[in-house]
């Protein structure tokens, strides 16, 4: 691949469905959304109906409770997750056209979208009063709780260079006293009421902050995480239930305890980067903890809790052409990145990528995002990875998350 | 009703038995048989299919990332099959239409998920009955025939 010359707006994402017949316009579209983000006219959010539509979010990354709406759903019913960006310099807009709510590119119409809507339990309210949309986050299909709001990794300011927990949690704390930890009865209780609206979720989804405390590291963070299943699996009556844990990388007996004690079908742990180098300078609390070697080969190992299919290693895709540490072209970066997933793929571990966005809040927040054109060889060289190593991602595909271009070619 | 082809919104109102046959990126065909077929207000025809995981899933979402067209074959046990022939446009997949055709499908089959609900935009239909092939046969390839229909003709003449 070459570095490229691609141009801005609707002409370059022209050049890349050019470069790329075989991938989906809408998978190309859905990928330059989230690099360039979007802005919603006063007509668009004239449509927001808040008895309908998802507008308040707590989670781990974001926390909103405004008129915009949380998020968007494309005609193939593959999410957008995409959200105003204050810097944006190109971003896409959501306008009303004859009627229709529309994303456009420079004036011209590029596809109908609609905004999320918002899981019944959002409205209701735990037994010890608090809403349930401050328990659990929804996606049109998954429900994620996030059990611990702060990542240790930032005590001593090691934090992921890309991450915005940490400014997100402490933001949450004083603006509206957003807890650092859940109560489990809270959990049980929100998770028992969202089963109840039918045909709603496909998938339970955990994450949180590292905890790399404990007699072994992240020995807390596993034993948070076993309580909060068993309290999200009582309404599963004891079996496994579709889920995801995205966690720190556990070791065997860790792995061992989360998978004999709970519901859980599968995991994923975040490398974020795959590259020792760039993993030393971008995550430090990962790399002083534990380290890349380590780290990667725990990915390994819980294939043999887990199964193949269900264990992937989760990339900020793009954070490794970071300036000025970065791969200095997109073609060293891709022919770097394939290579250590596909030896992750040889042992059955699945890659996955999101779009990375320097979002306010990270150490990060001025770099620029590569082209859409390494994204897409990205996210094609990811899924040609799992098909030619028989590796699934049921478990991570557009239902589960909608966060990752290439799981959505998984779809076909 | 008029010909069976020109009508067939209501052959699937009527609830005809069906089969949706959509093909994968090499051309290798799937096909699922389906009595749960509904034309909605806009005039999509509406096809519930039940597993995610299934090849018709897989192929009817290349259909609609690529603009390719699928077959519906409505199986009307009068007039004989008609065939409808369009692309999918949307899938729905979530939200409040969704959820109300995963209550519905799950009161009648309990035991049984709901994927997708795929909304094709019809472009064509056709009759495929024996006898409407045989005329358009006959009338657009009239050198394609055995020389023996050919000779009883005449003998009967």
């Amino acid at each position: 691949m070459s570095q490229p010359t691609e141009g801005t707006g609707a002409s370059a994402r022209k050049q890349v469905q050019e470069a790329f017949p075989d991938i989906a316009p809408l998978v190309i579209l859905k990928a330059d959304v989230q690099r360039r983000t979007v802005r919603y006219t006063t007509q668009a959010l004239a449509r927001v109906d808040p008895a309908v539509h998802q507008l308040n979010g707590r989670w781990i990354y974001t926390e909103k409770a405004d008129s915009i709406p949380e998020s968007l759903l494309l005609r193939d019913g593959t999410s957008i997750l995409t959200a105003p960006l204050a810097t944006a310099e190109d971003p896409y807009l959501v306008d009303v056209v004859d009627g229709r709510t529309v994303l456009m590119d420079q004036g011209e119409v590029m596809e109908d979208v609609e905004f999320w809507t918002k899981p019944d339990f959002y409205d209701k309210f735990t037994s010890s009063g608090k809403p349930m949309w401050h328990i659990a986050h929804a996606r049109p299909q998954r429900i994620e709780f996030n059990p611990y709001s702060n990542c240790r990794f930032w005590d001593n300011g090691k934090g992921c260079k890309f991450c915005g927990i940490a400014s997100t949690y402490t933001r949450g704390k004083r603006e509206s006293s957003k807890p650092l930890q859940l109560d489990l009865r809270d959990i049980a209780e929100t998770m028992q009421e969202a089963v109840k609206q039918k045909g709603r979720f496909t998938s339970v989804f955990l994450t949180g902050g590292s905890i790399p405390q404990g007699p072994e590291v992240f020995d807390e963070e596993v034993d948070l995480y076993v309580d909060v299943l068993q309290a999200i699996g009582v309404s599963f009556g004891g079996q496994k239930f579709p889920s995801q844990l995205l966690g720190s990388a556990f070791s065997l007996k860790q792995l061992e305890r989360l998978y004999s004690r709970t519901g859980i079908m599968s995991y994923t742990s975040d490398i974020e980067v795959l590259d020792p180098e760039l993993f030393s300078w971008i995550c430090p609390g990962k790399s002083e903890w534990l380290g890349y070697g380590p780290w990667k080969q725990r990915i390994v190992d819980a294939v043999g809790i887990f199964g193949k299919g269900f264990v992937t290693a989760g990339l900020v895709g793009g954070v490794e052409l970071a300036r000025p540490n970065g791969f200095p072209t997109e073609a060293a970066a891709l022919k770097a990145t394939l290579l250590e997933a596909e030896a992750l793929a040889q042992q059955g571990v699945g890659t996955v990528a999101c779009v990375w966005v320097p979002y306010q809040g990270t150490v990060f927040h001025r770099q620029k995002v590569p082209s859409l054109h390494y994204y897409i060889a990205l996210a094609r060289g990811l899924q040609r990875l799992r098909d030619q190593y028989g590796i699934s991602i049921e478990m991570d595909n557009y239902r589960r998350c909608g966060n990752h271009p290439d799981s959505d070619l998984g779809r076909i | 009703m008029g010909q069976p082809w020109q009508d067939w919104k209501d052959l699937v109102r009527a609830g005809v038995p069906a089969v949706v046959t959509a093909s994968d990126g090499a051309g290798e065909p799937s096909a699922a048989h389906t009595t749960d077929l509904e034309v909605d207000a806009d005039g999509f025809l509406v096809y519930p299919e039940w597993f995610e995981s299934s090849r018709i899933n897989q192929n009817l979402t290349r259909s609609l990332w690529f603009d390719r067209r699928v077959s519906v074959l409505l199986l009307d046990p009068e007039h004989g099959p008609v065939e409808l022939r369009g692309i999918p446009r949307r899938a729905i997949i979530c939200g409040q239409r969704f959820e109300a055709a995963y209550r519905a499908a799950q009161a009648a089959h309990p035991d049984t998920d709901l994927s997708t609900l795929w909304l094709i935009q019809v472009q064509e239909a056709v009759s495929r009955s024996r006898a409407s092939r045989q005329q358009d046969q006959d009338a657009r390839h009239a050198i394609v025939a055995h020389l023996d229909r050919f000779a009883g003709a005449r003998a009967s003449a």
